[in-house]
């Protein structure tokens, strides 16, 4: 039985790759190869390390004695639960996948892989400092996504310099004359959150409220111009590759890079709705946030007309499950987004846990499934290994429902807390109706740790050693 | 060879970066430099103390901002932490070292209660010492980790030191409990949490909003625009919205219909798009 299943998984990998010139060849030198496998390992063990940390805060909120040693204290674990996500695994696995992606889609060689071993010792070092750190309760002031202080951010900031330097010389030299719309993206991302941190980070503007504009400024583009700008670029390339067919259109695409130039910039404020900021910088922000729909629109739009009619490789390669929902959720996750920045929802689900719910739809379901569906997707093109088609289903319902149970309880604890608010009744009443809701958010917070472990399965199984008569790139 | 606007990487990329340079000194820059510098206190509100200031640093050490915000809306809901929050409130706070920036205190969430007004809500010195040190001993259901590092048992006990009354259950059989020098500063950085009042606002000035900047960036983003949406929240009802708000959400609007505009257009090029990738798949082949 358990032979004849293997047999079949084998078969469906044949068809996979007969029918998909995408898995002929792995089209990198060795050394690339092994860049990119050390940036997908470290991106995992602090995806790990990170929703480690993610788990011990949901236990935190079932039971507030747990574990309460300084260093381990609620304030200081928040921020490394997020800080190490962030810039260690999000940012580790998006560029992993860019140091393929840029050079193959502007048919050029990379210009330096010496250049992104820098990049991925310098991104290392910087979230390592990081951490540790702010176990030491030494952060940077509090503002979320800002906690690194300035020496560890700046190193950080360099690691992308050198990145995007390597990538706009590998651009330069390339030989098929159009460029790509995934270089469009990835390029316009590296540039503008160089951009962002630095304005984040320089002080001359930031006292009193003047930190506040900053602060919605940043935390908004940190997500909306690195993470979503960048994967967007990754999933332009991966999802036609994977399913052997081109994008559906490429104007769609142009539509989608300057929109989302204009709106995702522009919006930051809508963090700080009914704060003590001018007026018209929240009235602004709350029209573009609708506004900010049209990138999100003709990006979903040009995916879902891409994967039409291909229902039997998203049933049948491993990761286009997780592309799907990825692609899905940019459209539901975005639209929830943008109601919240409208004032009378903003009344009631801002300062609760309905931001949480919405941050974990947006961080976990768009950015990280996406990049698990291209780095399963990615993975045996470049070893000739596919991760077994069971475990790879394993860890995806296992996030997935996880992450249901997740957003969907905060969603209604977060309304109901509000509604309470709005009531005027007791803040403790507040607290005490939560109680079953944070249960239940660690109930599916556990399901998504525990899936993490069989992604790191399943990225060893297929990266552990390339197969034996593949051909690498000679340089 | 078939020449594309697209071909000119330089031209993207450099373009895009300028607009997106551009978009942000507008939106963010800009108008933090004017609340950076426009902000000015209320005549009545008292100055941090150097305890007071020690106090801060560890209440960002602990980054209490992850649950407690100090930001009070200028909404109904709102009025049981105290008087809608403004500029003013804000002056005192500036980066508390070389290494670490002005903090965030408004915050964006409320697992805990607001602590603008904190000081006058709970200005009973020993019930804040008991629940820096265990919460739950004074609310039952409260989630707010216990803060034990801030204090130190001890059996010898000078008339200096504040003793805390913890029950026995909660401490080493026979000791007592006595804040740290950081103990004591925190809750002095709490009690300090007062909102100053409004009663002689004539002499405060407008409400704390004085621009001093140039008469440019003034013209620019309107200052005494500011002023009236602090206004506002006071009396929390008839907003006097100036000429330019009116301005600014016209522009607004109308910016997001021009790329609605190019979205439709996009949509009805579909088809076009879709024969000439045909076309030239063809033509390849050939």
């Amino acid at each position: 039985m358990q032979q004849e299943e293997n047999i079949e998984a084998r078969d469906v990998e044949q068809k996979v790759r007969k029918g998909n010139p995408f898995y002929n060849s792995p089209n990198i030198s060795r050394a690339e190869f092994n860049l990119i496998k050390a940036f997908f390992y470290a991106a995992a063990l602090w995806l790990l390390i990170g929703s480690l940390a993610g788990e011990l805060n949901a236990l935190k909120f079932i039971w507030p004695g747990l574990m309460d040693a300084s260093w381990l204290t609620f304030g200081r674990i928040r921020p490394i639960h997020t800080n190490t996500l962030f810039w260690g695994w999000s940012s580790l696995a998006m560029l992993g996948l860019a140091y393929y992606v840029v050079p193959s889609s502007a048919k050029a060689k990379l210009y330096s892989v010496k250049l992104g071993w820098i990049t991925f010792w310098l991104i290392n070092i910087s979230v390592i400092a990081g951490s540790i750190t702010m176990f030491f309760g030494f952060n940077n002031g509090m503002g979320e996504y800002r906690e690194f202080i300035w020496p560890i951010m700046g190193t950080f900031i360099l690691a992308l310099a050198v990145s995007t330097y390597n990538f706009y010389v590998t651009i330069h030299r390339r030989e098929e004359n159009e460029m790509y719309v995934s270089n469009w993206f990835i390029m316009g991302s590296l540039l503008w959150s160089l951009t962002f941190m630095i304005i984040g980070y320089l002080p001359f503007y930031q006292n009193a409220l003047g930190e506040t504009v900053i602060q919605g400024y940043y935390m908004h583009n940190a997500v909306g111009m690195w993470f979503m700008t960048f994967t967007l670029g990754l999933v332009y390339y991966f999802l036609p590759k994977m399913l052997n067919t081109p994008i559906y259109s490429h104007s769609l695409g142009i539509v989608a890079f300057w929109t989302q130039l204009l709106f995702y910039t522009l919006i930051g404020t809508h963090h700080f709705l009914f704060s003590p900021l001018p007026w018209w910088i929240q009235a602004q922000a709350i029209i573009f946030s609708v506004g900010m729909m049209i990138p999100v629109v003709a990006s979903t739009t040009n995916f879902s007309l891409t994967l039409r009619g291909h229902g039997k490789t998203i049933r049948k390669l491993p990761g286009m499950k997780f592309m799907l929902v990825g692609i899905i959720f940019y459209f539901l996750g975005s639209f929830q987004g943008s109601l919240q920045a409208i004032q009378s929802l903003n009344i009631i689900w801002h300062f609760t846990d309905f931001t949480i719910a919405h941050s974990h739809m947006t961080m976990y379901t768009i950015i990280t499934f996406l990049l698990w569906g291209m780095i399963y997707g990615f993975g045996p093109k470049i070893s000739g290994r596919f991760a077994d088609k069971k475990w790879v289903d394993i860890h995806f319902w296992l996030a997935f429902v996880g992450l249901l149970i997740y957003s969907i309880s905060l969603m209604i604890g977060g309304t109901k807390r509000g509604i309470s608010w709005l009531d005027g009744q007791p803040f403790i009443d507040s607290v005490i109706l939560m109680v079953p809701y944070w249960t239940w958010r660690a109930v599916g917070g556990t399901m998504m740790f525990l899936s993490h472990f069989v992604f790191g399965w399943n990225l060893y199984q297929m990266l552990k050693s390339p197969i034996k008569n593949i051909e690498y790139e000679t340089i | 060879m078939r020449q594309s606007k697209n071909t000119n990487h330089h031209l993207i990329i450099i373009s895009s970066t300028i607009i997106y340079v551009f978009l942000s000194l507008l939106i963010a820059v800009g108008p933090a430099y004017v609340m950076d510098r426009g902000t000015k206190h209320l005549a009545n509100e008292q100055k941090m103390t150097t305890e007071q200031r020690r106090g801060f640093e560890i209440y960002v050490r602990e980054n209490c901002a992850v649950c407690h915000s100090q930001q009070v809306r200028p909404l109904s809901m709102d009025s049981v932490f105290g008087r809608p929050s403004q500029p003013s409130d804000y002056a005192d706070i500036r980066p508390i070292s070389t290494w670490i920036m002005t903090p965030n205190v408004l915050g964006t969430a409320r697992l805990g209660p607001d602590l603008a007004n904190v000081g006058k809500l709970r200005n009973n010195e020993m019930w804040n010492y008991i629940h820096l040190y265990e919460p739950r001993i004074v609310v039952k259901k409260s989630i707010m980790p216990s803060y034990k590092w801030l204090f130190k048992s001890t059996n010898e006990v000078e008339e200096a030191h504040t003793i805390v009354t913890i029950p026995e259950s909660y401490k080493p059989a026979g000791e007592y409990i006595i804040p740290t020098q950081e103990g004591d500063d925190l809750i002095a950085y709490l009690q300090y949490l007062n909102q100053a009042s409004f009663d002689n606002i004539e002499e405060s000035g407008k409400l704390g909003v004085n621009f001093t900047g140039s008469k440019l960036l003034s013209a620019i983003y309107n200052t005494d625009n500011i002023t009236k949406s602090s206004q506002d929240s006071i009396s929390l009802v008839d907003h006097d919205y100036s000429i330019f708000d009116y301005i600014v959400v016209a522009i607004s609007i109308l910016v997001v219909a021009v790329a609605f505009f190019f979205l439709v257009r996009a949509f009805f090029g579909l088809r076009e798009e879709q024969k000439d990738h045909i076309k030239s798949k063809v033509m390849k082949h050939e």
